[in-house]
């Protein structure tokens, strides 16, 4: 079944439908929101709330757009307008997490780890490049998580955004130049390794 | 780091370094992929977003069954009952109102009655086309069995020859009018 006949069957008044929307989406969302604000707490009550301003707006829905962008588009501005009122809150990823929040890289599970070597190399590597993610503005960030993690095309994170195509590949195009330094200043990589250049 | 998944992420860093830009997001797409997982959501979010779902209120449901409705001539048609009736309420008299009902009641049963009737004259003709069909069905069976249908054609081509001459001298102008 669509999004789109979801949608009618929530208006129709189903609540299992919506469920089923929320189940098929939640994860991007809570996944944006999670990497916008760097707060698991934060996200989740959030990602509750765009689910039911999206409940509550669903007349509105435009059955020709995409359920995703338009869920997306709302959990973008509620976190746009949170940031906006308690201004940028920089928690580095490896200070300790504050009583009652999870650090947003304990959720990062990996199946294909198989050994302890291997499963540390990858957790070394899994938590620099979300350290380069977290470091990186706003806007290049949520520009990362939307077209690397969501695989969502440059038009659909520019009608998520509102920002003009060519913002967002300019922005893509700086957050992976900006990761690349903190990668390569990072140590991680061994000397003499392909491309490999260390900055520090 | 001969990991291949570590490949991935020099081959990247070395593209962005040479600034082959189509190369390096394709890359750092798979970088992504391998090593930067999409954070998972708390369990139960979903019970939790429906249980905070705000129930339908009485107005609500109404709305909703207003909508099932859906066509607006149905809408307007039945909002222009109700505005009739009160006005009606409003201005008429009891008596005058239970005389209009019965009225109402007596037209009512008369179109009923007749269209009961249409219905059964518009079936009973339907019942002689069927008849009719049906003996044409077997005429053209008896014919087609008998082998003379090249006859008939031929005779109808005849006929139809004959009925074309005579409308055609029936139509021509006449030498009084010329």
């Amino acid at each position: 079944m669509t999004d789109a006949q979801l949608v009618e069957r929530t208006l129709a008044g189903s609540d299992d439908a919506f469920g089923e929307l929320v189940a098929r989406h939640q994860r991007s969302v809570y996944n944006l929101l999670a990497r916008m604000l760097r707060n698991p707490a934060l996200a989740e009550e959030l990602t509750q709330d765009t689910f039911l301003k999206a409940f509550r707006n669903l007349r509105s829905f435009n059955p020709d757009f995409k359920f995703t962008n338009w869920v997306l588009k709302i959990a973008h501005n509620s976190a746009v307008d949170l940031l906006r009122q308690r201004g940028p809150q920089l928690v580095p990823i490896d200070e300790p997490a504050a009583a009652g929040q999870r650090p947003v890289e304990e959720s990062i599970v990996d199946p294909r780890s198989d050994d302890a070597s291997r499963r540390l190399e990858q957790r070394d590597l899994a938590r620099i490049l979300g350290a380069a993610l977290d470091r990186l503005r706003p806007e290049y960030r949520r520009a990362v998580v939307l077209r690397y993690q969501q695989d969502l095309s440059c038009e659909d994170i520019s009608t998520i955004t509102g920002e003009p195509v060519g913002t967002v590949k300019s922005h893509l195009h700086r957050a992976r130049a900006e990761m690349a330094a903190f990668v390569r200043g990072s140590g991680l990589l061994q000397p003499g390794a392909d491309g490999a250049r260390r900055n520090g | 780091m001969s990991d291949p998944r570590t490949d991935d992420l020099n081959r990247w860093l070395a593209a962005e370094e040479t600034g082959n830009l189509d190369q390096a997001d394709a890359l750092f797409a798979r970088v992504v992929a391998s090593h930067l997982p999409i954070l998972q959501e708390p369990a139960g979010l979903t019970a939790g977003i429906l249980a905070a779902l705000p129930r339908p209120s009485v107005s609500n449901r109404l709305a909703a069954a207003w909508n099932l409705v859906g066509a607006r001539w149905v809408r307007a048609a039945v909002a222009a009952a109700v505005a009739v009736l009160g006005v009606a309420l409003a201005t008429l008299s009891v008596s005058r109102l239970v005389a209009f009902a019965s009225w109402s009641v007596e037209v009512l049963a008369k179109i009923t009655g007749i269209a009961m009737v249409s219905l059964a004259a518009v079936a009973e003709t339907c019942g002689a086309a069927v008849a009719v069909l049906v003996d044409l069905g077997r005429a053209a069976a008896v014919v087609a069995g008998s082998g003379s249908v090249p006859v008939l054609i031929a005779a109808n081509a005849v006929v139809a020859c004959i009925a074309f001459l005579g409308l055609s001298r029936l139509m021509s102008p006449r030498e009084e009018f010329s």
